[in-house]
């Protein structure tokens, strides 16, 4: 990344917060010798259990302790944010939150079929915290009634029709709507339904008639107005809306937060988005964002020109981990393990319910660590095979190439060594090309992505400060051959004109090390049949730069394959563990 | 700053805030300042009803939009089983279509009439012995009381109270048949739950509720399936009980205790034991607070899970651990004398 040459017009402070549902993280952004640099960050337990459920008593504990660790006091005596700063550098100028601790909307989903109306429909919805509990379409075999008792059952907070093409005469999807009138009417006793249509424009108006009085109806343009055709943007914006008025709004203590910001909190996969789309626009390739959180897994594909943004609520390494057990079995998280545990599978079920009942605690033998590694390994498949199905990903076991992976979420990042960080991220999302993977090491960029709409300045120079962490580059070249082939001559010219080549076998995993601060040309000669990039067997040359691991060939091969034998299969799992460092 | 750490609530004399939230809107049957027994209704709410969809048009063989022409009742009128809802004259006989279900007419539309069956009032009752001091909006129900409070880990969700009674002879002992002999109506202590069997048959015996210390997972489902009132004061395993914990439930052995359940995931289900004796009573503490030297906790993950140690030193550096992750923590002594270092995640401080 070049240096910016920006500075700062006005040398406004930021205080920065990321409220999760386990940790809520604080950071403190200042100017320092005419360029943004982060001052101070902290992580405290989020406050949203009983007895004291209020989210604004982590942040001032988390602002105590950013004023003990800096000699600034950020609060006043009544415990609210002191602003703007003061002459003696106590306060702060600028206060900005995204969260994730809401709990996500509840929503049914309405279409005419499933492989385009509520396919499209998805899209949309995943871009935000959300949990489909129903769904109504042609396909339904329950007759009204039962839809009826369907839909009072799941208590929806939101429903989203869609289907249809513009103008189109098919009227089928009136019956599921007057059935959804019908339940509105019996729910509308206890709660007020918000309803978003965005179908054939053709039934707006019968639409309108069915569901305005009992519902807060929002009607937007069709998001498939063509089979050819797919219009998001204007759905997705009011998912957002909703998600804040329905959800953010109404957590406790949510108030002092508004109160201490000039900018409504943002959901935290959309800040997320956002940062994601800026790299993506600075360095004209795709970033894919991966967020591994407490109560949802979030992958993000950004180019300069586009955003798709999966977020899936209830699958996390928190209290939302016992929920992986409906979607997997306890012998496929098993099989990311180096250990047997064919005799104790009842221990990996107890691990699981004992982790989600005290989310923040962390492993500290080894054991229970690839225990941990094997669950975000699970849970970050399930993730991308639910992406790849939502937005028709080409390969169902890859995530898209990109020249960039963004990393989030205590777990990744925390992890006890680097390359461990990155065998998880390769082993779970098995990316192809030739790519760096970057660390948000402070929990920082979703909130530097609010930030960004607001002031891109100070974002651009403390990012050029070096709050992200290199984790390494990878080359993972396509193809298909024998274990112990060679696929790869790689050399490595150093700055000094040092030179090492490596040359890679089919199967390996190879760690080329680089040190933070050094700089290396490298060229890439692959074998006739494999693919780094330029085609079939013709060479690659680029510049990078050092990092925690280093420079990595993953020559696995993909999609990967795990032996079926037990022994095996373990043996080789210790292998690669061995070959990324341990 | 010194560190916060989770907090483990285990303490008598306390005053005690009880949630009594209602699922959907309902009509409550106490005021402020009654006095409650737990047995006693404390709200009214109406259960979902049924709906049932009767195809007027369809019966009748006229328009959807003709339907009010026929119409013997009215939106909102009460109808019994059998009841006349559309009558159509005609040279050949009146048809008419009658009521499936008795109930209530919903609304009538595009030809249909939705009926409601009737709702029946389920009861919601104070579960724990106490005094009414207040409402939140017009879902929550404040009832306070005096007592011990003991917060647990995990529950089955469902709710009970009865007299206590101590099972076990140490924390660790796991749960038996002979546990239940005779204990029918009881909340039943126990050290550990190992065996499904034994989950069957206190259901079977009616055993009002049981307080362990662990269970293993695989036992969860059960229990909850059972709607076995069941709380967890420790986690998910076969770790003992932590002992101040099962010293205190040994002390109000007898006592007409309650096992209530929180509103969301994130909450725990607690322990309430009402009783006064006259001491000023202390307010709940913080979910999280500041940990310091001499505080005794109780350590969440292995090598020591489950096991109680006193805060020896607190750490300003992170050290790392066996797995190779670098944390934050404490020197804490063991029961054994020894001292380790355990990440401040990793422990509770038990209050």
């Amino acid at each position: 990344m070049s240096k910016s040459e920006a500075t700062p017009t006005r040398q406004k402070s930021f205080l920065l917060a990321d409220c999760g549902s386990i940790n809520t993280t604080v950071a403190l952004l200042d100017v320092v010798e005419n360029s943004y640099r982060l001052i101070a960050q902290t992580t405290v337990p989020t406050t949203l259990t009983e007895p004291t459920a209020d989210l604004a008593i982590a942040l001032q504990q988390a602002c105590k302790r950013i004023g003990a660790i800096t000699g600034r006091s950020l609060l006043t005596e009544q415990g609210v944010l002191l602003r703007p700063t003061r002459l003696n550098g106590d306060g702060v100028d600028q206060f900005v939150a995204v969260i994730s601790a809401a709990k996500p909307l509840n929503t049914l989903l309405v279409g005419l079929s499933e492989e385009v109306s509520l396919a499209t429909s998805r899209r949309a919805l995943y871009s935000n915290y959300v949990r489909e509990v129903e769904t109504f379409s042609l396909s339904d075999e329950r007759d009204g009634a039962d839809q009826i008792e369907a839909l009072i059952a799941c208590q929806p907070d939101l429903i989203m029709i869609g289907g249809g093409t513009d103008g189109g005469e098919d009227k089928r999807l009136l019956e599921l709507v007057e059935t959804i009138s019908l339940g509105l009417q019996a729910l509308s006793h206890s709660k007020r339904v918000q309803v978003i249509y965005g179908g054939n424009i053709k039934l707006r108006e019968s639409i309108t008639q069915m569901l305005g009085e009992h519902a807060g109806l929002h009607v937007i343009d069709n998001m498939r107005p063509r089979l050819d055709t797919e219009r998001l943007e204007e759905a997705i914006t009011i998912i957002g809306t909703l998600y804040e008025e329905l959800e953010i709004n109404r957590l406790p203590g949510i108030r002092d937060l508004i109160d201490w910001s000039d900018l409504p909190p943002l959901p935290t996969a959309t800040a997320f988005g956002a940062i994601c789309r800026y790299f993506a626009a600075l360095n004209k390739n795709r970033v894919v964002g991966v967020d591994l959180g407490a109560e949802q897994v979030s992958l993000i594909t950004a180019d300069a020109d586009q955003l798709a943004t999966s977020v899936y609520a209830g699958l996390g390494m928190g209290g939302a981990l016992p929920h992986l057990l409906k979607q997997t079995s306890l012998e496929e998280i098993a099989r990311w393990l180096p250990l047997d545990v064919a005799t104790g599978i009842d221990r990996l079920r107890d691990y699981i319910y004992h982790k989600s009942l005290y989310p923040r605690t962390i492993p500290t033998t080894a054991n229970e660590l690839q225990i941990e590694q094997a669950l975000a390994r699970t849970l970050l498949r399930r993730g991308l095979q639910r992406a790849a199905t939502t937005w028709n990903w080409p390969n169902a076991h890859s995530v898209p190439p990109c020249q960039m992976m963004l990393v989030r979420g205590s777990t990744l990042t925390g992890a006890a060594r680097p390359g461990q960080m990155l065998l998880m991220l390769l082993d779970a999302l098995q990316p192809t090309g030739i790519f760096s993977v970057v660390l948000d090491r402070y929990g920082l960029l979703p909130s530097l992505g609010a930030l960004a709409t607001i002031e891109p300045v100070p974002v651009i120079q403390t990012l050029e400060s070096g709050v992200l962490s290199n984790l390494g580059w990878v080359v993972v070249p396509t193809g298909s051959g024998q274990a112990g082939q060679k696929i790869l001559d790689v050399t490595i010219e150093l700055d000094q004109g040092q030179k090492v080549g490596e040359e890679v076998e089919y199967g390996s995993l190879t760690i080329l090390p680089l040190r933070s601060g050094q700089t290396a040309k490298v060229t890439l000669k692959p074998a006739r049949r494999f693919d780094v990039g330029h085609g079939p067997g013709k060479e690659r040359k680029m510049t990078i730069h050092g990092s925690a691991v280093g420079l990595v060939i993953d020559g696995r091969g993909r999609p990967l394959h795990l032996p079926e034998d037990d022994t095996a299969r373990r043996t080789l799992i210790r292998q690669w563990l061995f070959d990324m460092g341990g | 700053m010194d560190p916060l750490v989770r907090t483990k609530f285990a303490q008598s004399d306390v005053n005690i805030r009880c949630e009594r939230r209602l699922p959907r809107p309902g009509s409550t049957t106490v005021r402020v300042g009654n006095a409650v027994a737990p047995n006693q209704v404390v709200a009214r709410i109406p259960e979902h009803v049924k709906f049932y969809i009767v195809p007027g048009n369809e019966l009748l063989g006229v328009p959807p939009d003709t339907i009010t022409d026929y119409l013997l009742v009215d939106v909102g009128d009460n109808v019994d089983l059998g009841a006349p809802l559309l009558q159509k004259k005609s040279l050949w006989g009146n048809k008419v279509v009658k009521s499936p279900v008795a109930g209530k007419v919903s609304t009538v539309q595009n030809g249909r009439i939705i009926l409601e069956s009737t709702a029946r009032l389920t009861e919601l009752r104070a579960m724990v012995k106490g005094r009414v001091t207040g409402f939140v909006g017009d879902r929550i129900i404040v009832i306070e009381t005096q007592g011990t409070l003991i917060q647990g880990v995990w529950s089955t969700g469902t709710e009970a109270y009865g007299p206590l009674r101590i099972t076990a002879d140490s924390p660790d002992q796991p749960f038996s048949s002979s546990s239940m002999n005779k204990h029918e109506r009881h909340i039943l202590v126990t050290g550990t739950i190992q065996d499904e069997a034994l989950l069957e048959q206190a259901a079977f015996e009616e055993v009002n509720g049981i307080i362990a210390g662990t269970m293993p997972a695989r036992l969860c489902q059960t229990a909850r399936r059972l709607r076995l009132p069941l709380i967890l004061t420790d986690g998910i395993g076969s770790h003992r009980m932590a002992q101040p914990i099962f010293d205190l439930l040994k002390q109000w052995a007898g006592h007409e205790t309650s096992l209530l359940v929180p509103r969301g995931s994130l909450d725990r289900p607690d322990i309430v034991i009402p009783h006064q004796n006259g001491s000023a009573a202390k307010a709940s503490p913080p979910t999280y607070q500041p940990l310091a030297a001499g505080q005794t906790v109780r350590l969440l993950r292995a090598p020591y899970q489950g096991q109680i140690a006193h805060v020896v030193q607190l750490l300003g550096t992170a050290r790392t651990t066996e797995s190779g992750i670098k944390a934050h923590g404490a020197l804490v002594a063991l029961a054994d004398e020894q001292t380790v270092f355990v990440p401040y995640t990793n422990m509770e401080a038990i209050l």
